[in-house]
């Protein structure tokens, strides 16, 4: 084979009067460049798009699939997102009255608004204040389904009970909530500043995003005092209940609010069964009490509201 | 000095020059896949970056670090799946202390993603480079083993072309064989002006014989006068004219001794070009013929005739 192939390639030569040189320098080029062609090829070219990373929407299907309706569901967290989901689909009154359930997440106090403020939502976790200001239950009709008991703020040490003094803040290392919705950890504090006198750009402050972070930064001593509300079970473990001074009382804890546009007293208290359940698994902040704002253990049911 | 074999240079020379275009394609090539899955990548972070809860100092934000790790962990594993050599090291607002990050200016807040890459070649692919000067290297064992074996022939062939001539110069009075000039031989004017006749005098009278006992025929003489004539023109020192019928054996033994010497290595021009001896029975009558036979033109040559 070698043979042939070689006399072939001479008898071609001598036809074309080509060299022995030629055909050596054409080879060694024809070498190089797919040399070069391989190199290239061998390297998977990047042809692909990335998906979303994070889904901020979770969905599923009741059994009546001809039903267009949608339940639309606004919670900030992911974990709530993943808890309320099954339930509100395998509920009787969700399933008689919508096709499928969207449950929205995300953090973002814009988006509240967008869903709260425009009635997107059918049930939302937001707050009274956040209620009151996009004047929602007028516009929309949200009523209150539950409510997280009222709460108490506090300033909280790990060496010594705070004092509510001026000098007391002024060398303090102090955590607060960045959220500027939170009373507790932003509304309250800064204004028991004020009331002082305390400017607050000359406070030493440490902004952090949630209550745990806000206890962890306090038991490690990176902050001196932080401002949040006191969880009986688990915060005596931690801190002593001896050094925390109250700045603020009966605090309306976060709600469940559904838009009710009719009478519909069946999903009104559907959906106060499963936020109720909900809020009891939860069990780790301070949301031990609740509030129910609807009678639902004797028919008629009705809205009790405010106590 | 060790004399390297042409084929091991060659060996080397293609080997590192094709292992130089590999390696530097394929470099070239990771570098371009790298950059466009960092596009890829950023791409996906800026739609996302609205909902990732990056610290932002401008309004006192402190976000969630333990949410973007776990978006950055998400996203590597996409990225592990779909085998690309790109991974996010760190998504922040604060910049990175490595210089291989991008960054992502949006609204109140710049967005620094940082990169691992893996810009590793693919060994086994480098099995193409050795293949291909393999080929090569073959390629030139053949066509050099085939330039040898066209030279050896055409040598061959044109010694054959090239018979050897005896060549008789009357510029220097030489007899040598023509292309071999380490052997030569002079003559003096008697015996080469007779040489000279007798070559030309086999050719015009083929039949006549030249016999001792008898007369040099005047033909020859002629022709050995002309050749006498010839030298003299061409400056040679001429005393006296010589008589070349006179001591004929001298002569002949004198230009056999010259012949001998040149034509050793040659015996079918010897043949045809040597004036012949007396021999067998009739040694010593004068009865042989010492005139030359069959000689052809191609056998001599008469330079400065």
């Amino acid at each position: 084979m070698g043979e042939l192939s070689i006399n072939l390639l001479f008898i071609l030569l001598n036809k074309y009067k080509l060299s022995l040189k030629t055909i050596l320098f054409s080879s060694l080029i024809v070498s190089t460049w797919l040399a070069w062609i391989f190199s290239q090829a061998v390297i998977t070219d990047t042809n692909w798009v990335l998906q979303p990373v994070q889904e901020h929407k979770y969905i599923c299907h009741t059994t009546s699939s001809e039903n267009k309706a949608v339940f639309r569901v606004k919670v900030p967290t992911d974990y709530l997102a993943k808890q309320i989901l099954p339930p509100l689909c395998e509920n009787d009154v969700i399933k008689r009255q919508y096709g499928h359930v969207e449950v929205f997440w995300g953090g973002s106090l814009a988006e509240q608004i967008e869903f709260f403020g425009k009635g997107i939502a059918d049930l939302i976790l937001s707050k009274d204040s956040i209620l009151q200001a996009l004047r929602a239950d007028a516009t929309y009709n949200y009523t209150p389904i539950i409510g997280y008991s009222s709460y108490s703020a506090f300033f909280i040490s790990n060496k010594e009970k705070p004092r509510l003094e001026k000098a007391y803040f002024l060398d303090k290392r102090i955590g607060l909530l960045d959220y500027p919705t939170s009373r507790s950890g932003h509304i309250l504090p800064k204004k028991a500043f004020k009331a002082l006198d305390l400017d607050i750009t000359n406070l030493d402050i440490v902004y952090v995003s949630s209550h745990s972070a806000l206890r962890e930064k306090l038991s490690n001593n990176e902050v001196d005092i932080i401002s949040s509300y006191w969880n009986g079970k688990k915060d005596e473990l931690m801190f002593s209940h001896n050094y925390i001074i109250p700045i603020g009382e009966n605090i309306t804890g976060s709600r469940w609010y559904l838009k009710l546009s009719e009478e519909n007293t069946d999903l009104a208290c559907a959906v106060q069964s499963v936020t109720k359940k909900i809020a009891q698994s939860e069990g780790t902040a301070y949301f031990d009490s609740l509030q129910e704002f609807w009678k639902c253990d004797s028919i008629p049911y009705k809205y009790l509201g405010e106590k | 000095m060790i004399k390297i074999r042409p084929i091991y240079t060659y060996a080397v020379f293609v080997i590192a020059t094709l292992t130089l275009i590999f390696f530097f394609g394929q470099k070239s090539k990771i570098e371009n896949v790298v950059t466009l899955e960092k596009a890829q990548i950023s791409k996906r972070i800026s739609l996302d970056v609205s909902s990732l809860p990056l610290a932002e100092p401008l309004f006192n934000y402190t976000g969630n670090q333990q949410e973007v790790d776990l978006y950055v962990k998400r996203l590597n594993s996409q990225l592990d799946n779909l085998d690309s050599r790109t991974r996010v090291e760190s998504i922040s607002t604060s910049k990175p202390d490595g210089s291989d990050f991008v960054e992502l200016h949006a609204n109140y807040k710049v967005v620094y993603v940082s990169f691992i890459k893996n810009k590793s070649h693919i060994i086994s692919t480098y099995i193409i480079v050795l293949l291909l000067a393999l080929f090569n290297i073959w390629l030139y064992g053949k066509v050099f083993a085939k330039h040898v074996e066209n030279k050896t022939k055409r040598r061959v062939v044109s010694e054959q072309i090239t018979k050897p001539t005896l060549v008789i110069d009357l510029y220097s009075k030489t007899l040598l064989i023509d292309g071999r000039t380490d052997k030569q031989s002079q003559l003096a004017n008697k015996p080469l002006c007779f040489y000279l006749a007798m070559i030309e005098f086999s050719k015009l009278y083929p039949e006549t014989s030249l016999y001792l006992n008898k007369d040099v025929p005047s033909a020859l003489l002629d022709i050995a006068e002309k050749y006498f004539h010839r030298l003299s023109v061409l400056g040679h020192t001429v005393r006296k004219r010589p008589n070349f019928a006179n001591s004929l054996e001298k002569t002949l033994s004198e230009i056999r001794a010259s012949l001998d010497e040149i034509l050793r290595d040659y015996p079918e021009l010897k043949e045809k070009l040597y004036p012949p001896k007396a021999h067998g029975e009739g040694s010593r009558s004068k009865l042989h013929n010492y005139g030359l036979k069959a000689v052809s033109e191609n056998d001599y040559e008469i330079r400065g005739k």
